[in-house]
């Protein structure tokens, strides 16, 4: 009795930690242009386009915006690590594409914290597969705040003038 | 007490041991068919052996040969569920010796997999490159593993099958193409 006792109190830290480690709490925003705060900043998605490359038409390439609100660089350098993914209905994920050298990317947003900006807008890239284009939503993980992570609803196509 | 001192004795004889324990979780396929471990999937297209390779490098062309034989690989690999990278690759001979993926060649970030970051629904076909005694060509393995160090991660087992009884070596190949 005492065996499983002593065995319960050492490793249950380790058990909580790995736990943790694979749970996942997404916070989902609904509305486009719905502004919500996480990880100490606030968050807006802007944008989300849909590029076809007729050569390769089994995948698309999603561009999204997000607008921060930075209150203070260190809330930027505080939130450390940043992981932007697509992420569909069954929870498979699609990470970004490398970004481009004037791109503002979540993950070079906490090495660059100029504190004289209050406000940026980060352009995050991915290429998927296009049958998947639809059912996806962008998601950014931020380790220090796991399990939770921030969901974005993949904002609906426009009606069709006329209808 | 008899009962205790008995029961520790069988148990340490029947208890695996660490190796054992640890032991990565294997998937077995054949070549040309998918073989998908809880992280990753990859398929086996061809093999090739190779006496000498060629590779066009800052406008130079560099040659290398080996002491036993190049084992190329063509290969198509795909991340499970989430992005993922295949963090080794190994060729095993019957003997059960293994041999890692070369260093010597520096394979471009479109050919090769070592660091590639892979993403689900979306395999990307790449080569693998080996250096391999000539006379241990036969009853060779692919092992394509998560990580370098295996313990407890996943791992795809598949054979790579000659077309022939004595299959033949090139005397050279141009990577660059």
């Amino acid at each position: 009795m005492l065996l499983p006792l002593a065995l319960w109190t050492h490793a249950c830290e380790d058990v909580a930690k790995a736990w943790q480690a694979h749970a996942s709490e997404a916070i989902d925003v609904v509305g486009f242009d719905e502004t919500i705060a996480f990880a100490g900043l606030n968050w807006t998605m802007l944008g989300w386009d849909i590029a076809i490359d007729p050569k390769k038409p089994e995948t698309v390439e999603v561009t999204v915006q997000v607008q921060l609100e930075i209150p203070s660089p260190e809330a930027a350098k505080a939130r450390g690590n940043c992981w932007p993914y697509l992420e569909d209905s069954s929870g498979q994920r699609w990470s970004r594409r490398p970004p481009r050298s004037r791109e503002v990317s979540c993950a070079r947003l906490s090495l660059n914290a100029d504190p004289e900006i209050k406000q940026t807008v980060l352009e995050e890239r991915f290429v998927i597969p296009a049958a998947r284009a639809s059912d996806v939503k962008l998601a950014f993980v931020i380790p220090k705040q796991q399990p939770r992570y921030l969901r974005f609803q993949r904002p609906a196509p426009p009606k069709p003038a006329g209808s | 007490m008899l009962l205790a001192v008995g029961g520790i004795v069988v148990m340490s004889r029947t208890t695996p041991g660490f190796v054992d324990l640890t032991a990565p979780f294997v998937s077995q396929g054949e070549p040309g068919e998918w073989v998908n471990t809880r992280t990753f999937g990859v398929r086996v297209d061809k093999p090739y052996l190779v006496r000498m390779l060629r590779q066009e490098r800052f406008g130079r062309v560099e040659e290398r040969t080996t002491g036993g034989v190049w084992v190329i690989v063509k290969v198509d690999a795909v991340a499970i569920h989430h992005p993922g990278m295949i963090g080794a690759f190994a060729i095993e001979t019957r003997e059960g010796k293994r041999y890692q993926h070369t260093e010597r060649i520096r394979l471009p970030s479109q050919v090769g997999l070592l660091g590639r970051e892979l993403q689900p629904e979306m395999p990307v076909p790449a080569l693998l490159v080996f250096e391999v005694p000539e006379n241990q060509i036969m009853d060779l393995t692919l092992i394509a593993g998560e990580r370098e160090i295996p313990h407890l991660t996943s791992e795809a087992r598949i054979p790579l099958r000659w077309s022939t009884p004595s299959p033949a070596i090139r005397d050279s190949v141009d990577l660059s193409t």
